[in-house]
């Protein structure tokens, strides 16, 4: 090592200086500058004036204001700056609060001893000025200025767009680099929750050195509070508002969807609430009145829960039984009503019987005879292959948290699940969309617009993320999840016989039918006893050139021709006509 | 197996150094327990973590530190692969992924990374058979820290990949590394730094660096917390409020007032005669380390020596120097004060390994 003596010598100076600078540092703050710093100390002389940020506002695809921001003033106090507790007495006289109102608030845990606290919100412009004039003699006491969150269309898309609340430990610790502080109002679901690092914006405020006698004030530094990124989403709000409507507060829920690109037009679930009544604590009221109620409003049928989707699925086994050359495109055969297996007898829905139908005549009159010998010909295998090529039973990958990915059972599943194993039965059960599966609107919609196109895409809902400037930060493309695994004489047989089952005398979902326009869908009456079957709809238009695909769900509503079609109906006509379809610019 | 023989050349200057710090460091932990009922538990914790660093550092002294030269591949794939395991299954907290959850601890490979690249470094340099100064084996140990040093910034913790840069070029310094070639990579090091500014920093770490030098990067975060942290240590002036005296704490400005930002209240509570004291237990420390290293038997140990001097000096400076407003913020804790069990752990060992060292130093004596 000797030959490194100067290397080691410069080494142990580093080490020397290491301390020695640290030292006379401390020299300079504690020693030569510390009568400053003392006294700053004592008079507790150092503030933090946060001014909370705006949220990003949240447009429709023509952009139409769905949520923004109103601003109210609440009056706070600072309780180490008041110095006696005459200025508070004097302040809540002056406003009418109770005394003892003002001393519980205080008394309440809150981040820091220099933390402001709120005594009354929402101040009127009398209160304010009020306040204002006696500013000078009112230490501690602050107007504070608060954004909040407001729906503009109250209750529209109210699953979709989430609502905001109260930030919580655990989001706080996480986000708290990303400049969150304590009591700020984050978004609790939806795409308020989804999206809120974009959403929540920057606080702004200045930190303040209140000078010895509390009289002069100076601002060491500031900042301007930072508006959050704005959305644009794919929505359109007429459309939502039409199928808002046409639910009706029934338990429900409608899709629209772009078959080209996957964008959400509509996605309505009913009944739905009104998102205002959360930015401010909800009354105990609200709260009896959203738990209580027996459709359980905070429940998103759309994306969140899912249900047999009964005869809709026989677009999909139809699909499979195709391709798998299961069945011959022209093959017949004869419904009398029910259908045999050994020791059991399933039945059509019309238990007269269809007579002899074909394919075409099958799909538009939704017979199950047909569906079930197409089942039993393609086996569980097969019929679970295909739903999961067309995307159910997995999330669809909606950027909201809490989708369901809904249910494609098979004979595993089953034999694990019940421990029983998997019968003939069940294969036709499935084959018609009843029995073990489930799917959502969300995933229907996407399903059908799949028909459409031959491609299964992502659900598009935020399109581009815009600046508070008003540039485009970010935009989100289309995402094509895959590809139908399906000839085109396939998938040409089955939109054929969706087109019949609305434009067929004898089809189903005849009320489905839009002037003008023609529509391909299909019905569905999943069974529920001994409760009403839940009414579904699925289709899209216009059947040359397919523009929007539609889903409409209505919980025990009954049967899907009469009371889901109609709906889809409606919904059709609004979205082709605000996306601009060829046949109505 | 372990000569009792050893035990008379063991240093007993580090040890109460070493003792001193740890009780500074428990007190000023309870006095900020005072104001927030949170931190109590914690007080109780950190002495296990104390206990704990205790076995570890025994163990580590027990070890001849010749036979860690045995095992070098293996503590340096193993660092590597624990390092991946952070990244792909870590545990994240405050936008990093640093922690592997076991049991009830969180295992932060980081920590143990900064001995391995002591030890590993050490083995490197001192089995150069060419010249010491040449470039290939100059690069040969920018190779060696590469990984890890990688590994490590896309936690992201840069705290840590800067104290393994400083460990780095202390050894490169002793050991002999041509000047010419640790000039012109300190220069590179700065020329690249636009670059990494631009690309590798994320929006809140650029805003804590630069909140020191200009308060209006971060006003309402590091420049108010620097602000107040200088009212804290300014206000104890000669003598301090006195223990467990100060008023600043219970104000709850310092979210990280137990961890990095600890020495506010020793520096309020027991003014610079107490700040002194403590930088002059430091200073022991690195001392006494400096005397075992220019004995040390062989240059092995003089490089592990030189790698745990130059990781404790590193933590020292820029943590004080963080929270006196004359270093960026980078959230690097102080050895033996901050509350935190892996850096205890991991500092308790290297100095185990320093007095292990220190025992088989060459000075043997025939009596």
């Amino acid at each position: 090592m000797h030959s490194q003596a100067p290397r080691i010598r410069t080494f142990g100076l580093l080490l020397l200086l290491t301390i020695a600078i640290i030292a006379a540092r401390l020299f300079q703050l504690q020693i030569i500058q510390g009568k400053k710093y003392a006294a700053m100390a004592k008079g507790n002389r150092l503030h933090l004036l946060l001014e909370k940020p705006a949220r990003g506002i949240i447009f429709d695809r023509h952009g139409h204001i769905l949520v923004s921001n109103r601003i109210r003033y609440d009056l706070a106090i600072v309780p180490r700056m008041t110095g006696s507790s005459k200025s508070i007495a004097e302040v809540a006289a002056m406003l009418h609060i109770p005394q003892k109102e003002v001393a519980l608030r205080l008394s309440a845990d809150r981040a820091t001893p220099l933390a402001p606290v709120v005594i009354k919100k929402g101040l009127t412009a009398e209160e304010i000025t009020l306040v204002m004039e006696r500013k000078d003699r009112l230490r501690g006491i602050l107007i504070e200025k608060i954004p909040y969150r407001f729906y503009v269309y109250e209750g529209l898309a109210s699953h979709l767009l989430g609502y905001v609340g109260e930030i919580d430990r655990e989001k706080l610790d996480k986000y708290r680099h990303l400049g969150y502080r304590m009591g700020d109002v984050i978004g609790k679901t939806g795409v308020e929750g989804a999206f809120d690092t974009i959403l929540h914006g920057l606080h702004g405020g200045s930190q303040v050195d209140y000078g010895s006698a509390g009289t002069s004030s100076r601002v060491l530094a500031s900042m301007e509070a930072v508006r959050g990124g704005s959305l644009l989403l794919s929505l359109d709000r007429d459309t939502q508002a039409v199928a808002e409507e046409a639910l009706a507060g029934r338990p429900g829920a409608v899709v629209a969807v772009d078959v080209r690109n996957g964008e959400i037009l509509a996605m309505a679930s009913s009944p739905g609430y009104d998102p205002n009544i959360f930015v401010d604590s909800l009354t105990r009221n609200e709260w009896r009145n959203l738990s209580s109620h027996p459709y359980h409003p905070l429940q998103n049928r759309a994306s969140h829960s899912a249900w047999p989707p009964g005869s809709t699925f026989k677009m999909i086994t139809l699909s499979a039984a195709l391709q798998e050359r299961a069945v011959l495109a022209g093959e017949c055969f004869y419904c009398s009503g029910s259908y045999k297996l050994p020791g059991r007898r399933f039945r059509c829905w019309d238990l007269s019987g269809h007579g002899s139908v074909g394919l075409v005549e099958g799909m538009a009159q939704s017979c199950d005879i047909v569906f079930y010998e197409l089942g039993r010909r393609l086996g569980e295998r097969s019929l679970h292959h295909y739903a999961k090529a067309f995307g159910l039973g997995e999330k669809s990958g909606l950027p909201l948290s809490g989708e369901t990915a809904g249910k494609i059972p098979s004979a595993d599943w089953k034999e694990e699940r019940f421990k029983q194993k998997w019968y003939a039965g069940d294969t036709l059960n499935m084959s018609i969309g009843q029995g073990f599966v489930q799917a959502s609107p969300l995933q229907m919609a996407l399903a059908t617009a799949a028909v459409a196109t031959g491609k299964l895409y992502k659900p598009l809902l935020v399109k581009a993320v815009i600046s508070p400037g008003g540039a485009i930060v970010r935009k989100y493309e289309p995402v094509l999840r895959r590809s139908l695994p399906l000839r085109q004489d396939v998938l040409a047989i089955v939109r054929r016989g969706m087109l019949a089952a609305i434009k067929d005398p004898k089809g189903t979902g005849k009320l489905a039918a839009v002037e003008g326009v023609e529509v391909a869908g299909k019905t569905g009456t999943a069974e529920d006893p001994p409760r009403r079957p839940h009414a579904w709809f699925v289709g899209y238009a216009p059947y040359a050139a397919p523009r929007v695909a539609v889903c409409v769900f209505l919980e025990q509503g009954g049967h899907g021709g009469a009371t889901a079609a109609p709906i889809a109906r409606r919904v059709l006509e609004k979205a082709l006509f605000t996306i601009g379809t060829p046949l109505s610019p | 197996m372990f000569d009792l023989r050893l035990l008379r050349r063991l240093d007993w200057v580090i040890l109460p150094a070493l003792i001193l710090l740890l009780g500074l460091g428990v007190a000023a932990l309870k006095s900020t327990a005072q104001a927030r009922p949170a931190i109590g538990l914690l007080v109780g914790k950190q002495i296990i973590w104390i206990a704990a660093g205790f076995a570890f550092m025994c163990l580590a002294a027990l070890i001849d530190y010749r036979a860690l030269a045995r095992w070098y591949h293996q503590i340096y794939w193993l660092n590597i692969a624990l390092l991946v395991t952070v990244l792909i299954l870590g545990h994240s907290s405050k936008g990093a992924q640093r922690w592997i959850p076991l049991g009830p601890f969180m295992l932060q490979p980081s920590e143990i990374c900064k001995l391995t690249v002591i030890v590993t470094l050490a083995v490197y340099l001192s089995s150069v058979k060419t010249d010491i100064s040449s470039f290939s084996s100059f690069m040969g140990a920018l190779k060696h820290i590469a990984l890890p040093i990688l590994l490590i910034a896309a936690q992201p913790d840069l705290g840590t990949a800067l104290v393994i840069i400083a460990i780095l070029g202390g050894m490169l310094l002793v050991s002999g590394a041509g000047a010419k070639h640790l000039a012109a990579s300190a220069g590179l090091l700065l020329a690249l730094f636009p670059l990494i500014w631009r690309y590798g920093l994320r929006d809140y770490q650029k805003r804590r660096l630069t909140g020191f030098l200009n308060p209006l990067a971060d006003p309402l975060g590091t420049s108010y917390q620097l602000n107040q942290s200088k009212i804290a240590i300014g206000s104890g002036r000669l003598f301090g409020q006195g223990l467990f005296q100060g008023s600043q704490k219970d104000l709850s400005f310092i979210p990280e007032q137990h961890t990095d930002f600890i020495f506010t209240v020793i520096g309020e509570e027991l003014g610079f005669m107490g700040g002194l004291a403590l930088l002059a237990l430091f200073g022991i420390i690195l001392w006494r380390g400096f005397l075992i290293m220019t004995e040390s038997e062989d240059i092995l140990g003089a490089l592990m020596v030189t790698g745990i001097l130059s990781m404790l000096a590193f933590h020292i400076f820029i943590n004080l120097g963080m929270i006196t407003g004359i270093m960026p913020t980078t959230g690097i804790p102080l050895p033996f004060i901050s509350y935190g069990g892996s850096a205890m752990i991991t500092d308790m060992t290297a100095i185990g390994l320093l007095l292990g060292i220190g025992m088989r130093r060459n000075k043997l004596m025939f009596f």
